[in-house]
């Protein structure tokens, strides 16, 4: 390891190195190849295979040089895998369309108006992100059924003539709109606050109107950004099973998701059509994440300059009030109605609700849903499994995203450039077709990873890594070398560098890293579909289980749980997180007073 | 209307395989006394303490069954994994293949399906097992556990002219406010499918298809749908209907005069099994009388002898209607293809 450091070191301070610290550099790329193989290319590499193969990777038939295109040519044309792509096209299309909307329109507000409460609206603008989605159609699916949906109740007892439908096409993309708004409204922020404008107060000085100024000015400059968003929500939308599976079900509105699970779920399943359908949908996501790259990218992208000036808020007098009216409105759509939904299911004895009035009768609550639910062992499990897996997908993803950025971002081995391209992979990979490959990839395979807490860990580890990545990079790329350089000067060889100086100054994207694959880990369920087992099942994982198979009520009651365990264990994440980038941050002093005093 | 399945359903009635609903059936007296389990059987599963069950039963069931089982063997905890027939078929093949199985033992409510995993099942036969009919058995390996009966289940609330037979189920009035259980689903939705076609002729399903019913993967999410009155009625297993009804939820069970249909659920200990005593003994106690009369208090109809059918099933109604094992596997593939296309429904 020494040498490995001591190689990393050279190549880092010159471009070429030989003997043998050339070939502990190539060692340490190497290994770290061969690490990102087995989690990413190898899954990918056995879905491929997958979809080229007429059997399952259960069946004695199973052979991988038995190559053939009858599959993927197979679902190509298959009317309804035709169909659930289209849908797939529509909804999740212009679900993004309302989540632009609604992501720029919060973003406009806060960055750019003198909205009262704006920051706190901003900030609680993000809850949706805790509202996974599988629970947010779930939720809606109550308020919107078309006969005896809560809010159809309610709409019924004013005597309007009209009703909702949530089991719809509309229903689908109002939810990815409403849901996947935050998404578009970090990045619009960011653009918004980060862009120079000097040309907006041009305008102002020509006496060109706010709104003017707004549309022929802002909107243009920070288009790139607003596209590269889009198209990252798209991609997102894409490949998320549990909207079109509680939505668009009943209404026979297959997506390719859906299409996908029920191949795999079939009697028997068709691993093979399920590879095969993963591998298109592998090409669409690629597409559209190098188009998001190339926008993100794009020097029209670029709206971070030296700023002169400050972008001007904008004055909006009582039409303020509209502005606060309509951010209330967004939160009781996106969280508040659809949570009190959850309440009033699953305290409630049964879900028949003949009038307005009958909604208040007391005498049907109780806690009977949560006491079905607490008497079934696997509730506690799925919290605690949930634990193990995030807390661990957390602790190796931080540590792997370390490795791989200090290398890509600080050194000049050869391959990094390799190592950057596979990690971030997996972006282009849906949650889901993460899970068939990885299913692909192991359940064959006798070395005992099926069926564990293991191979959830890995597979959530491959489909998250790019996303902790992005932080880890970014925050890598901001420490200067300078500390880096003084330390080496004074003999400090790279791992002691690493360990006291480079790793407290960007703790914070360690800890951010560690934070955000911890989350997705126990809020996502797509990686780890086609993977568990009843011991190693997790939250989402048994959420999907109880939607197949109990009644609402158990359902919002557990969705409610997963809801709250969710926001408890990522605030004590960011807690942990917060306290150790304290104590990270206060290292540095002390090291750096005693480099000093030995230089 | 299929000539094989008119007269294959005759000799399957005639020969008594199960709930032909005979008078006599209704007079069975109630147990005499405790059976007697095997002494041995339950010190080993004493010392296993565990139990792990794969169903696809309904969990409100289970979960009473289970119940039961522990006031009688409270030293073995059981743990319930229940899923959809076809996932859970799926499941078992991928954790057997991979040496991962952590099932003790198994019931399915798909005799085909059963057949086709025969191998991952050890041979078993309960004490009682030569009371059971031999043509309740199609392998040595798993034994009938819960007869399945489908009615119609309305919501009471909302519904003042109760169906009485299958053609009531066309009534324009319904169109859209019907639902059924795929019968790709499991061997109890397929009992209903079968039937309807087998008595109402071939183009039955596509009359049923243009009322434009919703289509659900399993009872429990039709059963919800009926008892929020999304849903006017739809075709469920009596047992989906009990818990309901419990809950306080205005929901009845319609036998209907065509018949109803009932598919049995079998059941087996696993193979290499890590608590195999827990398992037998959960097997020899579910198949025994104590055992099948509390299947029969959760709306189960039972195939041993002497077991009075569930209280809710109103036998003067209609008859049971148990399908051939020939027809209902031989039929299974082909015709649910053919009833998915017709539905719209992407299996």
């Amino acid at each position: 390891m020494t040498d490995v450091a001591a190689s990393i070191a050279t190549q880092t301070r010159a471009p070429k190195a030989s003997g043998s610290r050339g070939l502990a550099g190539r060692v340490w790329i190497g290994s770290l190849l061969v690490l990102l193989t087995m989690l990413v290319l190898y899954p990918l590499f056995m879905l491929l295979l997958g979809a080229m193969s007429k059997v399952g990777p259960l069946s004695a038939d199973f052979s991988i040089w038995a190559i053939n295109f009858e599959r993927l040519v197979g679902v190509a044309t298959h009317a309804t895998a035709q169909r659930a792509l289209m849908n797939s096209f529509i909804t999740c299309g212009l679900g993004t369309l309302l989540a632009l909307v609604i992501g720029l329109f919060f973003a406009w507000m806060t960055e750019r108006t003198d909205t009262p409460g704006k920051q706190v609206i901003g900030l609680v603008g993000l809850f949706p992100l805790f509202v996974p989605p599988l629970v947010a159609a779930i939720a809606w699916s109550l308020l919107g059924s078309p006969r005896t949906g809560l809010l159809n109740v309610v709409i019924g007892a004013t005597g309007l003539p009209f009703r909702l439908n949530m089991f719809s096409y509309e229903g689908i993309i109002f939810v990815f709109g409403v849901y996947y708004a935050p998404y578009v409204y970090l990045f619009a922020a960011a653009a918004l606050r980060n862009m120079d404008a000097s040309l907006e107060e041009a305008a102002a000085i020509a006496g060109v109107g706010p709104m003017r100024t707004l549309f022929t000015i802002t909107m243009p400059v920070i288009a790139p950004s607003l596209g590269s968003a889009a198209l990252l929500c798209f991609v997102v939308t894409l490949g998320v099973w549990g909207v079109p599976a509680i939505l668009g079900t009943q209404a026979k509105i297959p997506a390719i998701t859906t299409y996908i699970y029920t191949l795999f779920q079939g009697n028997p399943p068709d691993y093979a059509g399920a590879a095969a359908a993963s591998i298109y949908l592998v090409l669409i996501t690629g597409i559209g994440v190098l188009l998001q790259r190339w926008l993100h990218s794009s020097r029209n992208a670029v709206t971070v300059t030296g700023k002169s000036t400050r972008p001007r808020v904008m004055t909006l007098g009582r039409w303020k009030y509209l502005t606060l009216a309509i951010g209330i409105l967004y939160l009781l759509i996106a969280v508040v109605i659809p949570m009190l939904a959850l309440m009033f299911i699953a305290f409630r004895r049964f879900i028949f609700v003949a009038s307005f009035s009958a909604m208040f009768d007391t005498s049907l609550f109780g806690w009977a849903n949560f006491d079905k639910l607490f008497a079934d062992p696997h509730t506690m499990l799925s919290i605690w499994n949930s634990l193990i897996v995030g807390v661990t997908t957390a602790a190796l993803g931080s540590v792997l995203c370390f490795a791989l950025g200090y290398t890509i971002v600080r050194t000049r081995l050869p391959g990094r450039s390799v190592l950057d391209i596979v990690a971030t992979l997996p972006v282009a990979v849906p949650s889901l077709v993460i899970g068939i490959s990885y299913l692909w990839a192991w359940i064959a395979i006798p070395i005992g990873l099926y069926g564990t807490l293991g191979i959830l860990v890995l597979a959530s580890l491959a489909r998250y890594l790019p996303d902790a990545m992005k932080s880890m990079t970014g925050t890598l790329g901001q420490a200067h070398r300078e500390l880096e350089e003084a330390s080496w000067v004074c003999g400090t060889g790279v791992l002691a560098t690493i360990a006291r100086i480079i790793l407290p100054i960007t703790w914070s994207g360690v800890a951010a890293a560690a934070l955000l694959i911890f989350v997705l880990s126990i809020r996502e369920y797509g990686a780890t579909l086609f993977l568990y087992n009843n011991r190693t099942v997790l939250m989402p994982l048994l959420l999907v289980q109880l939607i197949e198979v109990s009644n609402l009520g158990i359902v919002a009651a557990y969705s409610l749980l997963q809801v709250a365990v969710l926001i408890g264990l990522t605030a004590v994440g960011w807690a942990i997180a917060r306290i150790s980038r304290r104590l990270g941050t206060a290292r540095p002093t002390k090291i750096s007073t005693r480099e000093g005093a030995n230089a | 209307m299929n000539r094989i399945s008119g007269m294959t359903l005759k000799t399957h009635i005639s020969a008594s395989l199960t709930v032909t609903l005979a008078g006599t059936f209704l007079a069975t007296t109630a147990l005499a006394q405790t059976p007697a389990f095997n002494a041995e059987r339950i010190e080993a599963a004493k010392k296993e303490g565990a139990l792990s069950l794969f169903t696809a039963n309904l969990p409100d069931l289970m979960q009473s069954l289970v119940a039961k089982f522990n006031s009688r063997f409270p030293f073995i905890k059981v743990e319930v994994v229940r899923l959809a027939n076809p996932p859970l078929i799926a499941r078992v093949e991928a954790e057997s293949t991979t040496g991962r199985l952590t099932a003790d033992m198994m019931e399915t409510t798909d005799l085909n399906d059963a057949k086709k995993l025969e191998n991952i099942f050890e041979d078993y036969a309960p004490p009682n097992a030569s009371a059971f009919p031999p043509a309740s058995q199609i392998s040595k390996k798993f034994w009938p556990m819960c007869g399945a009966a489908y009615v119609v289940m309305v919501n009471t609330a909302l519904v003042t002219k109760m169906p009485s037979k299958l053609d009531d189920m066309l009534d324009p009035a319904l169109k859209g406010r019907v639902g059924t259980v795929l019968p790709g689903a499991g061997g109890t939705s397929w009992a209903i499918a079968l039937m309807q076609r087998v008595k109402k002729g071939d183009d039955w399903w596509q009359k049923f298809a243009d009322q434009k019913p919703l289509t659900f993967q399993s009872s429990v999410p039709l059963g919800t749908a009926v008892a929020s009155g999304e849903l006017l009625m739809g075709f469920a297993p009596l047992i989906a209907v009990a818990p309901l009804q419990k809950q306080g939820a205005p929901v009845a069970a319609i036998g209907l005069d065509d018949g109803i249909p009932a598919a049995v659920t079998t059941g087996g200990v696993v193979k290499g099994a890590k608590n195999p005593n827990a398992a037998r003994l959960f097997m020899d106690w579910a198949t025994s009388e104590e055992g099948q009369n509390t299947y029969s208090e959760l709306g189960c109809a039972s195939v041993l002898p002497g077991i009075k059918l569930p209280s809710a099933m109103k036998v003067d109604k209609g008859q049971v209607w148990v399908p051939p094992f020939a027809e209902y596997a031989g039929r299974q593939a082909a015709w649910i293809a053919e009833w998915n296309k017709m539905y719209g429904v992407n299996q």
